[in-house]
Protein backbone atom coordinates (compact mmCIF):
# COMPACT_ATOMS: atom_id res chain seq x y z
CA UNK A 1 0.00 0.00 0.00
CA UNK A 2 1.80 3.28 -1.15
CA UNK A 3 1.17 6.77 1.31
CA UNK A 4 -1.58 8.98 0.40
CA UNK A 5 -1.71 12.80 0.84
CA UNK A 6 -4.63 14.82 0.24
CA UNK A 7 -4.19 18.13 -1.49
CA UNK A 8 -7.21 19.67 -2.16
CA UNK A 9 -7.06 22.39 -4.79
CA UNK A 10 -8.29 24.84 -1.71
CA UNK A 11 -4.86 24.36 -0.28
CA UNK A 12 -3.27 25.93 -2.67
CA UNK A 13 0.21 25.65 -4.83
CA UNK A 14 1.69 27.02 -2.22
CA UNK A 15 0.40 24.89 0.60
CA UNK A 16 0.28 21.88 -1.72
CA UNK A 17 4.43 22.19 -2.40
CA UNK A 18 4.41 22.41 1.09
CA UNK A 19 3.40 18.97 1.11
CA UNK A 20 5.25 17.21 -1.45
CA UNK A 21 8.06 18.17 0.30
CA UNK A 22 6.80 16.00 3.68
CA UNK A 23 5.50 13.37 1.18
CA UNK A 24 8.96 13.48 -0.03
CA UNK A 25 10.53 12.35 3.06
CA UNK A 26 7.22 10.12 3.72
CA UNK A 27 5.40 11.77 6.12
CA UNK A 28 2.22 10.71 7.92
CA UNK A 29 -0.80 10.19 5.79
CA UNK A 30 -3.69 12.59 5.91
CA UNK A 31 -6.75 11.37 8.30
CA UNK A 32 -4.94 8.07 8.79
CA UNK A 33 -2.86 6.93 11.82
CA UNK A 34 1.19 6.96 11.13
CA UNK A 35 1.16 3.26 13.05
CA UNK A 36 -1.69 2.14 9.98
CA UNK A 37 0.66 3.60 6.82
CA UNK A 38 3.87 2.17 8.38
CA UNK A 39 5.23 -0.15 6.18
CA UNK A 40 8.57 -0.61 5.63
CA UNK A 41 8.63 -2.21 2.06
CA UNK A 42 6.72 0.32 0.28
CA UNK A 43 8.62 3.17 -2.07
CA UNK A 44 5.28 4.52 -3.98
CA UNK A 45 3.51 7.46 -2.31
CA UNK A 46 0.77 9.03 -3.91
CA UNK A 47 -0.69 12.30 -4.15
CA UNK A 48 -4.42 13.60 -4.51
CA UNK A 49 -5.10 16.69 -6.20
CA UNK A 50 -8.59 17.71 -7.32
CA UNK A 51 -10.02 14.07 -6.82
CA UNK A 52 -7.25 12.87 -9.07
CA UNK A 53 -4.86 9.97 -7.14
CA UNK A 54 -1.49 10.49 -8.79
CA UNK A 55 2.24 8.95 -8.30
CA UNK A 56 3.81 11.17 -6.13
CA UNK A 57 7.15 10.36 -7.49
CA UNK A 58 5.85 13.40 -10.64
CA UNK A 59 5.54 16.07 -7.94
CA UNK A 60 8.77 15.83 -6.04
CA UNK A 61 11.36 18.65 -5.36
CA UNK A 62 14.19 18.79 -8.25
CA UNK A 63 16.98 18.59 -5.73
CA UNK A 64 18.66 21.64 -6.31
CA UNK B 1 -53.96 -25.00 0.64
CA UNK B 2 -53.80 -21.19 -0.09
CA UNK B 3 -56.69 -19.15 1.76
CA UNK B 4 -57.72 -15.46 1.31
CA UNK B 5 -58.53 -14.17 4.47
CA UNK B 6 -60.69 -11.20 3.39
CA UNK B 7 -63.19 -13.55 2.61
CA UNK B 8 -62.42 -16.86 4.29
CA UNK B 9 -62.05 -16.97 8.11
CA UNK B 10 -61.09 -20.01 8.89
CA UNK B 11 -57.92 -19.56 10.91
CA UNK B 12 -57.68 -22.21 13.65
CA UNK B 13 -56.20 -22.16 16.98
CA UNK B 14 -53.90 -24.59 17.72
CA UNK B 15 -51.02 -24.05 15.48
CA UNK B 16 -47.30 -25.44 16.52
CA UNK B 17 -46.34 -22.21 14.62
CA UNK B 18 -47.17 -18.93 13.60
CA UNK B 19 -45.24 -17.27 10.49
CA UNK B 20 -46.13 -13.59 9.68
CA UNK B 21 -44.56 -12.75 6.24
CA UNK B 22 -44.20 -14.79 2.94
CA UNK B 23 -41.03 -13.51 1.83
CA UNK B 24 -38.42 -15.97 1.75
CA UNK B 25 -37.18 -16.11 5.18
CA UNK B 26 -41.22 -17.05 5.70
CA UNK B 27 -41.64 -19.37 3.21
CA UNK B 28 -38.38 -21.42 3.43
CA UNK B 29 -39.08 -21.88 7.04
CA UNK B 30 -42.96 -22.52 6.57
CA UNK B 31 -42.51 -25.23 4.35
CA UNK B 32 -39.28 -26.60 5.90
CA UNK B 33 -41.51 -26.96 9.54
CA UNK B 34 -44.67 -28.44 7.90
CA UNK B 35 -42.55 -30.87 6.03
CA UNK B 36 -41.15 -31.98 9.30
CA UNK B 37 -44.78 -32.58 10.66
CA UNK B 38 -45.79 -29.78 12.46
CA UNK B 39 -48.81 -27.64 11.55
CA UNK B 40 -47.58 -24.07 10.85
CA UNK B 41 -49.69 -20.93 9.90
CA UNK B 42 -48.17 -18.98 7.54
CA UNK B 43 -49.93 -15.10 7.11
CA UNK B 44 -49.20 -12.65 4.42
CA UNK B 45 -50.05 -8.93 4.32
CA UNK B 46 -50.54 -8.70 0.82
CA UNK B 47 -52.35 -10.78 -1.41
CA UNK B 48 -51.09 -13.06 -4.88
CA UNK B 49 -50.05 -9.71 -7.13
CA UNK B 50 -48.33 -6.26 -6.09
CA UNK B 51 -51.59 -3.86 -5.23
CA UNK B 52 -51.30 -0.67 -4.21
CA UNK B 53 -53.58 -1.19 -0.84
CA UNK B 54 -51.39 -3.53 0.54
CA UNK B 55 -48.12 -1.89 -0.95
CA UNK B 56 -49.50 1.57 1.12
CA UNK B 57 -49.03 -0.03 4.48
CA UNK B 58 -44.99 0.63 3.94
CA UNK B 59 -45.06 4.24 3.87
CA UNK B 60 -42.40 5.57 6.22
CA UNK B 61 -41.12 9.10 6.76
CA UNK B 62 -37.51 9.82 6.54
CA UNK B 63 -35.42 11.95 8.88
CA UNK B 64 -31.93 10.17 7.52
CA UNK B 65 -30.20 9.38 4.15
CA UNK B 66 -33.17 8.73 1.69
CA UNK B 67 -33.33 4.50 1.60
CA UNK B 68 -36.73 4.43 -0.52
CA UNK B 69 -38.75 2.60 2.29
CA UNK B 70 -41.71 2.04 -0.02
CA UNK B 71 -39.80 1.09 -2.98
CA UNK B 72 -37.29 -0.83 -2.38
CA UNK B 73 -39.63 -3.27 -0.85
CA UNK B 74 -42.68 -5.48 -1.88
CA UNK B 75 -45.98 -6.66 0.50
CA UNK B 76 -47.55 -9.09 -1.60
CA UNK B 77 -46.94 -13.19 -1.37
CA UNK B 78 -43.16 -13.91 -2.44
CA UNK B 79 -42.01 -10.04 -0.81
CA UNK B 80 -39.37 -8.45 -1.75
CA UNK B 81 -37.93 -11.63 -4.08
CA UNK B 82 -40.42 -10.80 -6.55
CA UNK B 83 -37.91 -7.93 -7.63
CA UNK B 84 -34.58 -9.27 -6.11
CA UNK B 85 -31.92 -8.97 -8.51
CA UNK B 86 -30.38 -12.66 -7.78
CA UNK B 87 -26.76 -11.99 -7.17
CA UNK B 88 -25.44 -14.77 -4.33
CA UNK B 89 -22.20 -13.87 -2.59
CA UNK B 90 -21.98 -15.98 0.70
CA UNK B 91 -20.81 -14.63 3.92
CA UNK B 92 -17.08 -15.83 5.34
CA UNK B 93 -15.13 -16.81 8.39
CA UNK B 94 -13.82 -13.38 8.70
CA UNK B 95 -17.64 -11.66 8.99
CA UNK B 96 -18.27 -13.65 11.94
CA UNK B 97 -14.57 -13.17 13.77
CA UNK B 98 -13.62 -9.72 13.45
CA UNK B 99 -15.37 -7.54 15.45
CA UNK B 100 -17.30 -4.45 14.46
CA UNK B 101 -15.53 -1.19 16.00
CA UNK B 102 -17.09 0.84 19.10
CA UNK B 103 -19.14 -1.30 21.34
CA UNK B 104 -21.52 -3.32 19.74
CA UNK B 105 -20.16 -6.63 19.41
CA UNK B 106 -19.99 -8.91 16.17
CA UNK B 107 -21.79 -12.00 15.48
CA UNK B 108 -22.00 -14.41 18.48
CA UNK B 109 -21.39 -17.47 16.56
CA UNK B 110 -19.07 -18.95 14.32
CA UNK B 111 -19.72 -19.00 10.47
CA UNK B 112 -19.46 -22.90 10.35
CA UNK B 113 -23.24 -22.68 12.33
CA UNK B 114 -24.90 -21.43 9.22
CA UNK B 115 -21.96 -22.73 6.44
CA UNK B 116 -23.41 -25.94 6.95
CA UNK B 117 -26.81 -24.52 4.99
CA UNK B 118 -25.13 -23.40 2.05
CA UNK B 119 -25.21 -26.27 -0.31
CA UNK B 120 -29.46 -25.65 0.38
CA UNK B 121 -29.59 -22.23 0.12
CA UNK B 122 -28.04 -22.25 -2.78
CA UNK B 123 -30.36 -25.05 -4.07
CA UNK B 124 -33.70 -23.08 -3.32
CA UNK B 125 -32.00 -20.10 -5.06
CA UNK B 126 -31.13 -22.25 -8.05
CA UNK B 127 -27.25 -22.17 -8.29
CA UNK B 128 -25.66 -25.04 -9.86
CA UNK B 129 -24.85 -27.77 -6.77
CA UNK B 130 -21.38 -27.52 -5.88
CA UNK B 131 -20.93 -24.60 -7.91
CA UNK B 132 -17.96 -22.74 -6.70
CA UNK B 133 -18.91 -18.51 -6.26
CA UNK B 134 -16.63 -17.18 -9.43
CA UNK B 135 -14.47 -14.31 -10.21
CA UNK B 136 -15.35 -12.69 -13.47
CA UNK B 137 -12.36 -10.99 -12.92
CA UNK B 138 -8.57 -11.35 -11.92
CA UNK B 139 -7.94 -9.68 -8.79
CA UNK B 140 -5.46 -6.55 -8.07
CA UNK B 141 -1.47 -7.74 -6.89
CA UNK B 142 -1.47 -5.33 -4.00
CA UNK B 143 -2.96 -7.78 -1.30
CA UNK B 144 -5.95 -5.66 -0.57
CA UNK B 145 -8.70 -6.54 -3.61
CA UNK B 146 -9.36 -9.84 -4.38
CA UNK B 147 -11.61 -10.34 -7.45
CA UNK B 148 -15.01 -10.21 -6.33
CA UNK B 149 -16.60 -14.07 -6.19
CA UNK B 150 -20.67 -14.55 -7.09
CA UNK B 151 -23.01 -16.33 -8.51
CA UNK B 152 -25.92 -15.02 -10.42
CA UNK B 153 -29.42 -16.68 -9.18
CA UNK B 154 -32.40 -16.69 -12.06
CA UNK B 155 -33.03 -14.89 -9.70
CA UNK B 156 -35.68 -17.03 -8.21
CA UNK B 157 -39.28 -15.84 -7.57
CA UNK B 158 -40.15 -17.65 -3.89
CA UNK B 159 -44.00 -17.05 -5.04
CA UNK B 160 -43.73 -18.74 -8.22
CA UNK B 161 -41.37 -21.81 -7.22
CA UNK B 162 -42.80 -22.62 -4.43
CA UNK B 163 -46.65 -22.18 -5.54
CA UNK B 164 -47.34 -25.59 -5.44
CA UNK B 165 -45.64 -26.48 -2.17
CA UNK B 166 -47.61 -23.65 0.01
CA UNK B 167 -50.62 -25.04 -1.78
CA UNK B 168 -49.94 -28.70 -0.82
CA UNK B 169 -47.80 -29.12 1.54
CA UNK B 170 -49.50 -31.36 4.66
CA UNK B 171 -49.97 -29.45 7.82
CA UNK B 172 -49.25 -25.58 5.99
CA UNK B 173 -52.38 -23.55 5.55
CA UNK B 174 -51.23 -19.92 4.41
CA UNK B 175 -53.54 -16.78 4.72
CA UNK B 176 -53.11 -13.87 2.18
CA UNK B 177 -54.49 -10.72 2.98
CA UNK B 178 -53.97 -11.42 6.60
CA UNK B 179 -52.04 -8.40 8.36
CA UNK B 180 -50.48 -8.68 11.92
CA UNK B 181 -51.53 -5.43 13.93
CA UNK B 182 -50.66 -6.92 17.61
CA UNK B 183 -48.65 -9.17 19.56
CA UNK B 184 -49.91 -9.85 22.59
CA UNK B 185 -47.35 -11.09 24.96
CA UNK B 186 -48.32 -12.43 28.62
CA UNK B 187 -45.90 -11.50 31.23
CA UNK B 188 -46.69 -14.24 33.45
CA UNK B 189 -45.72 -16.79 31.56
CA UNK B 190 -42.88 -15.60 29.23
CA UNK B 191 -45.16 -16.38 26.37
CA UNK B 192 -46.34 -14.54 23.01
CA UNK B 193 -49.60 -16.13 23.58
CA UNK B 194 -51.06 -14.31 19.89
CA UNK B 195 -51.06 -12.40 17.06
CA UNK B 196 -53.54 -10.05 15.96
CA UNK B 197 -54.77 -10.53 12.55
CA UNK B 198 -56.90 -7.87 10.42
CA UNK B 199 -58.58 -8.32 7.04
CA UNK B 200 -58.38 -5.17 5.23
CA UNK B 201 -62.19 -4.59 6.63
CA UNK B 202 -60.49 -4.28 9.87
CA UNK B 203 -62.42 -7.18 10.89
CA UNK B 204 -59.67 -8.82 13.79
CA UNK B 205 -58.69 -11.72 15.56
CA UNK B 206 -56.77 -13.59 17.80
CA UNK B 207 -54.07 -15.69 16.24
CA UNK B 208 -53.21 -18.53 18.49
CA UNK B 209 -50.15 -21.17 18.17
CA UNK B 210 -47.07 -22.18 20.28
CA UNK B 211 -44.73 -20.12 18.76
CA UNK B 212 -44.81 -16.94 16.60
CA UNK B 213 -41.81 -16.24 14.36
CA UNK B 214 -42.03 -12.66 12.77
CA UNK B 215 -40.39 -12.95 8.69
CA UNK B 216 -41.31 -9.91 7.60
CA UNK B 217 -38.01 -7.62 6.57
CA UNK B 218 -35.94 -5.46 8.87
CA UNK B 219 -38.40 -2.12 8.88
CA UNK B 220 -41.55 -4.72 9.94
CA UNK B 221 -40.09 -6.69 12.17
CA UNK B 222 -39.16 -3.86 14.40
CA UNK B 223 -42.35 -1.86 13.63
CA UNK B 224 -44.06 -5.65 14.79
CA UNK B 225 -41.96 -5.65 18.25
CA UNK B 226 -42.06 -1.60 18.37
CA UNK B 227 -46.24 -1.93 18.06
CA UNK B 228 -47.00 -4.53 21.03
CA UNK B 229 -48.11 -2.59 23.70
CA UNK B 230 -47.72 -5.77 26.00
CA UNK B 231 -44.08 -6.48 24.87
CA UNK B 232 -43.49 -2.85 25.76
CA UNK B 233 -45.23 -3.68 29.05
CA UNK B 234 -43.11 -6.14 29.92
CA UNK B 235 -39.81 -4.69 28.94
CA UNK B 236 -39.41 -6.98 26.56
CA UNK B 237 -39.23 -4.22 24.27
CA UNK B 238 -37.67 -0.46 25.16
CA UNK B 239 -38.65 2.26 22.35
CA UNK B 240 -35.11 3.79 22.69
CA UNK B 241 -33.63 0.24 22.81
CA UNK B 242 -32.06 -2.26 20.43
CA UNK B 243 -35.31 -2.88 18.90
CA UNK B 244 -35.16 -0.64 15.29
CA UNK B 245 -31.41 0.11 16.28
CA UNK B 246 -28.75 -0.84 14.21
CA UNK B 247 -30.42 -0.32 11.16
CA UNK B 248 -27.91 -1.44 8.38
CA UNK B 249 -27.82 -1.11 4.51
CA UNK B 250 -24.80 -1.62 1.97
CA UNK B 251 -23.34 1.69 0.86
CA UNK B 252 -23.87 2.22 -2.79
CA UNK B 253 -21.55 5.34 -3.10
CA UNK B 254 -20.40 7.06 -6.68
CA UNK B 255 -16.58 6.87 -5.70
CA UNK B 256 -15.62 8.91 -8.83
CA UNK B 257 -14.19 8.36 -12.60
CA UNK B 258 -11.46 7.19 -14.01
CA UNK B 259 -9.19 7.10 -17.12
CA UNK B 260 -7.91 3.79 -18.40
CA UNK B 261 -4.46 3.33 -20.02
CA UNK B 262 -4.43 2.34 -23.90
CA UNK B 263 -4.76 -1.15 -24.41
CA UNK B 264 -6.40 -2.28 -20.72
CA UNK B 265 -9.08 -4.27 -21.24
CA UNK B 266 -13.03 -2.38 -20.98
CA UNK B 267 -14.93 -5.13 -19.73
CA UNK B 268 -16.66 -4.04 -16.08
CA UNK B 269 -14.03 -5.73 -13.18
CA UNK B 270 -15.46 -6.40 -9.13
CA UNK B 271 -13.02 -6.47 -6.47
CA UNK B 272 -13.57 -7.47 -3.08
CA UNK B 273 -11.91 -6.35 -0.02
CA UNK B 274 -9.41 -9.49 1.60
CA UNK B 275 -9.41 -10.19 5.22
CA UNK B 276 -5.55 -8.25 5.19
CA UNK B 277 -7.22 -4.96 4.09
CA UNK B 278 -10.06 -4.98 6.54
CA UNK B 279 -7.43 -6.05 9.34
CA UNK B 280 -4.61 -3.21 8.18
CA UNK B 281 -7.54 -0.69 8.27
CA UNK B 282 -10.33 -1.26 10.54
CA UNK B 283 -12.83 -0.71 8.04
CA UNK B 284 -15.62 -2.32 6.56
CA UNK B 285 -15.54 -4.33 3.74
CA UNK B 286 -16.18 -3.80 0.40
CA UNK B 287 -17.33 -3.90 -3.39
CA UNK B 288 -16.20 -1.86 -5.78
CA UNK B 289 -16.87 -1.91 -9.40
CA UNK B 290 -15.80 -0.23 -12.32
CA UNK B 291 -17.59 -0.06 -15.42
CA UNK B 292 -16.41 1.61 -18.89
CA UNK B 293 -18.79 4.24 -19.94
CA UNK B 294 -20.02 3.53 -23.21
CA UNK B 295 -16.79 4.09 -24.90
CA UNK B 296 -13.67 4.84 -24.28
CA UNK B 297 -12.72 8.29 -25.63
CA UNK B 298 -10.59 9.53 -27.43
CA UNK B 299 -11.33 12.96 -28.21
CA UNK B 300 -12.14 16.26 -26.50
CA UNK B 301 -11.27 16.90 -22.83
CA UNK B 302 -10.48 13.62 -21.97
CA UNK B 303 -7.98 13.20 -24.68
CA UNK B 304 -6.38 15.87 -23.27
CA UNK B 305 -6.84 15.07 -19.81
CA UNK B 306 -5.37 11.34 -20.99
CA UNK B 307 -2.40 12.69 -23.20
CA UNK B 308 -1.37 14.92 -19.77
CA UNK B 309 -1.47 11.75 -17.41
CA UNK B 310 0.87 9.80 -19.67
CA UNK B 311 3.48 12.26 -19.72
CA UNK B 312 3.04 12.48 -15.95
CA UNK B 313 6.90 11.79 -16.02
CA UNK B 314 7.48 14.50 -18.25
CA UNK B 315 9.87 17.42 -16.86
CA UNK B 316 7.20 19.97 -17.05
CA UNK B 317 7.63 21.49 -13.59
CA UNK B 318 5.75 20.63 -10.70
CA UNK B 319 4.19 24.14 -10.74
CA UNK B 320 2.58 23.59 -14.15
CA UNK B 321 1.34 20.01 -13.39
CA UNK B 322 -0.68 21.09 -10.52
CA UNK B 323 -2.30 24.08 -12.08
CA UNK B 324 -2.97 21.80 -15.20
CA UNK B 325 -4.50 19.33 -12.45
CA UNK B 326 -6.20 21.55 -10.10
CA UNK B 327 -8.44 22.85 -13.36
CA UNK B 328 -8.84 19.51 -15.02
CA UNK B 329 -11.88 17.84 -15.28
CA UNK B 330 -13.80 15.46 -17.65
CA UNK B 331 -16.11 12.75 -17.92
CA UNK B 332 -13.43 10.07 -17.69
CA UNK B 333 -13.77 6.52 -19.34
CA UNK B 334 -15.71 4.99 -16.77
CA UNK B 335 -17.35 4.85 -13.05
CA UNK B 336 -16.62 3.24 -9.92
CA UNK B 337 -19.36 2.38 -7.88
CA UNK B 338 -19.42 0.49 -4.49
CA UNK B 339 -21.26 -2.16 -2.04
CA UNK B 340 -19.75 -0.91 1.19
CA UNK B 341 -19.83 -2.86 4.60
CA UNK B 342 -22.05 -0.48 7.02
CA UNK B 343 -21.56 -1.46 10.63
CA UNK B 344 -23.96 -1.02 13.31
CA UNK B 345 -24.89 2.08 15.35
CA UNK B 346 -27.79 2.76 16.96
CA UNK B 347 -28.59 6.21 16.11
CA UNK B 348 -29.20 4.52 12.54
CA UNK B 349 -32.73 3.09 13.30
CA UNK B 350 -36.41 2.61 12.88
CA UNK B 351 -38.64 4.73 15.55
CA UNK B 352 -42.15 4.47 16.16
CA UNK B 353 -44.54 7.31 15.86
CA UNK B 354 -47.80 8.64 17.24
CA UNK B 355 -49.81 8.37 13.86
CA UNK B 356 -51.21 4.97 13.00
CA UNK B 357 -51.87 3.18 9.41
CA UNK B 358 -55.47 2.37 8.56
CA UNK B 359 -55.29 -1.10 10.46
CA UNK B 360 -54.35 0.72 13.86
CA UNK B 361 -50.77 -0.05 13.90
CA UNK B 362 -48.06 2.82 14.53
CA UNK B 363 -46.10 3.79 11.51
CA UNK B 364 -42.51 4.56 11.76
CA UNK B 365 -39.47 6.63 10.96
CA UNK B 366 -36.40 5.53 9.26
CA UNK B 367 -33.07 7.29 10.50
CA UNK B 368 -30.57 5.43 8.28
CA UNK B 369 -27.29 7.20 9.51
CA UNK B 370 -23.74 6.52 8.57
CA UNK B 371 -20.87 6.73 11.69
CA UNK B 372 -17.65 8.38 11.57
CA UNK B 373 -16.25 4.22 11.00
CA UNK B 374 -18.25 4.08 7.92
CA UNK B 375 -16.90 7.30 6.33
CA UNK B 376 -13.81 5.56 7.26
CA UNK B 377 -14.15 2.58 5.65
CA UNK B 378 -15.28 4.66 2.19
CA UNK B 379 -12.37 6.69 2.42
CA UNK B 380 -10.00 3.86 3.07
CA UNK B 381 -11.39 1.55 0.22
CA UNK B 382 -11.85 4.63 -2.14
CA UNK B 383 -8.37 5.93 -1.83
CA UNK B 384 -6.96 2.57 -1.71
CA UNK B 385 -8.69 1.45 -5.37
CA UNK B 386 -7.66 4.22 -6.60
CA UNK B 387 -3.59 3.50 -5.48
CA UNK B 388 -4.43 0.14 -6.69
CA UNK B 389 -5.68 1.44 -10.19
CA UNK B 390 -2.60 3.35 -10.70
CA UNK B 391 0.49 1.00 -9.79
CA UNK B 392 -1.41 -1.72 -11.62
CA UNK B 393 -1.04 0.42 -14.83
CA UNK B 394 -4.56 -0.14 -15.45
CA UNK B 395 -4.94 4.11 -15.26
CA UNK B 396 -5.76 7.02 -13.00
CA UNK B 397 -8.76 7.36 -10.57
CA UNK B 398 -10.63 10.83 -10.08
CA UNK B 399 -12.30 10.80 -6.21
CA UNK B 400 -15.21 12.36 -5.86
CA UNK B 401 -14.15 15.05 -2.92
CA UNK B 402 -16.65 13.40 -0.33
CA UNK B 403 -14.96 10.04 -0.50
CA UNK B 404 -11.25 11.39 0.48
CA UNK B 405 -12.65 14.72 2.47
CA UNK B 406 -15.00 13.13 5.56
CA UNK B 407 -16.44 16.96 5.75
CA UNK B 408 -18.35 17.20 2.63
CA UNK B 409 -21.60 15.70 2.48
CA UNK B 410 -21.58 12.06 1.19
CA UNK B 411 -23.90 11.37 -1.76
CA UNK B 412 -24.78 7.91 -1.45
CA UNK B 413 -27.89 5.40 -2.36
CA UNK B 414 -28.78 2.53 -0.85
CA UNK B 415 -29.03 -1.26 -2.29
CA UNK B 416 -32.04 -2.56 -0.80
CA UNK B 417 -30.44 -4.66 1.71
CA UNK B 418 -31.63 -3.41 5.15
CA UNK B 419 -30.39 -5.40 7.89
CA UNK B 420 -29.89 -5.25 11.78
CA UNK B 421 -32.98 -4.28 13.62
CA UNK B 422 -33.52 -7.03 15.13
CA UNK B 423 -29.38 -8.09 16.36
CA UNK B 424 -28.40 -11.47 17.27
CA UNK B 425 -25.95 -11.15 20.16
CA UNK B 426 -25.31 -13.01 23.09
CA UNK B 427 -26.94 -11.09 25.58
CA UNK B 428 -29.98 -9.20 25.56
CA UNK B 429 -27.59 -5.81 26.47
CA UNK B 430 -26.11 -6.26 23.05
CA UNK B 431 -28.80 -7.47 20.90
CA UNK B 432 -33.10 -8.33 20.50
CA UNK B 433 -32.24 -11.84 19.36
CA UNK B 434 -30.42 -14.91 21.14
CA UNK B 435 -28.17 -17.49 19.02
CA UNK B 436 -31.12 -18.91 18.01
CA UNK B 437 -33.40 -16.50 16.82
CA UNK B 438 -35.58 -16.08 19.72
CA UNK B 439 -36.41 -12.47 20.85
CA UNK B 440 -34.45 -11.61 24.76
CA UNK B 441 -37.32 -12.15 27.46
CA UNK B 442 -39.52 -14.44 25.80
CA UNK B 443 -40.02 -17.96 25.32
CA UNK B 444 -41.74 -18.12 21.99
CA UNK B 445 -41.11 -15.47 19.62
CA UNK B 446 -38.30 -15.78 16.88
CA UNK B 447 -36.99 -13.99 13.89
CA UNK B 448 -36.13 -14.84 10.92
CA UNK B 449 -34.27 -12.64 7.93
CA UNK B 450 -31.67 -10.05 7.63
CA UNK B 451 -33.08 -7.62 10.69
CA UNK B 452 -31.29 -11.10 12.87
CA UNK B 453 -28.12 -9.57 11.60
CA UNK B 454 -25.39 -8.72 13.69
CA UNK B 455 -23.14 -7.45 11.25
CA UNK B 456 -24.09 -6.86 7.57
CA UNK B 457 -20.80 -7.43 5.59
CA UNK B 458 -20.65 -6.55 1.81
CA UNK B 459 -22.47 -10.23 0.64
CA UNK B 460 -25.99 -9.87 -0.88
CA UNK B 461 -28.04 -10.93 2.09
CA UNK B 462 -30.65 -12.84 0.63
CA UNK B 463 -28.69 -16.25 0.39
CA UNK B 464 -27.15 -15.87 3.76
CA UNK B 465 -30.67 -15.07 5.29
CA UNK B 466 -31.89 -18.45 4.06
CA UNK B 467 -28.97 -19.72 5.75
CA UNK B 468 -30.11 -18.61 8.93
CA UNK B 469 -33.64 -19.58 7.82
CA UNK B 470 -32.98 -23.33 7.26
CA UNK B 471 -30.84 -23.27 10.60
CA UNK B 472 -33.91 -21.74 12.85
CA UNK B 473 -35.92 -24.20 11.15
CA UNK B 474 -33.59 -27.11 12.63
CA UNK B 475 -33.13 -25.61 15.77
CA UNK B 476 -37.21 -25.37 16.65
CA UNK B 477 -37.70 -28.77 14.82
CA UNK B 478 -35.61 -30.35 17.77
CA UNK B 479 -36.86 -27.97 20.35
CA UNK B 480 -40.45 -29.29 19.51
CA UNK B 481 -39.15 -33.31 19.13
CA UNK B 482 -37.47 -32.57 22.60
CA UNK B 483 -41.06 -31.42 24.27
CA UNK B 484 -42.69 -33.97 22.46
CA UNK B 485 -40.47 -36.68 24.15
CA UNK B 486 -40.69 -34.95 27.66
CA UNK B 487 -44.38 -35.09 27.15
CA UNK B 488 -44.35 -38.71 26.87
Amino acid sequence: MGKLQFCPPRLGRRGFLGSCVVLGIGGPLFGFSAEVVRKPAEKTGFVVINGWVLPSEYFRKEPA
Amino acid sequence: MIKDYQTQKELRNDYDFCIVGAGPAGIILALQLARAGWSVVLVEGGGHEYSPRSQAFYACTSTGLDMYAEETRLRFLGGTSNHWAGRCRPFETSDFAVSPPGDLPGWPIPYAEIERYLPAAMEIVDLPQGADFQAHNTGLKGGEFDADRFLLSPPTRFAQKYATALRETPGLEVFINCNCVDLQFDQASGRLVAAVVSDYDLHRERLQAGHFILATGAIENARQLLNSESLLAAGIVKRDGLVGGCFMEHLNIDMGTFILNEGQDTEPREYYTTDAFIAEYRSGKGNVATSVLSDVRTYGRTAEVKHFLENLACEMGIASKIEFIAKFSCPGDGVISTMLEQFPNVQSRISLLDEKDQLGVAKVNVNWALSADDRHTIKCIGSEIAKQFAEMGLGFVKLNEYVYDTAVPLKIAPHAHHMGTTRMAATAEAGVVDANCKVFGTENLYVAGSSIFAKGGASNPTMPLLQFALRLADHLNNKMKLSSNEVV
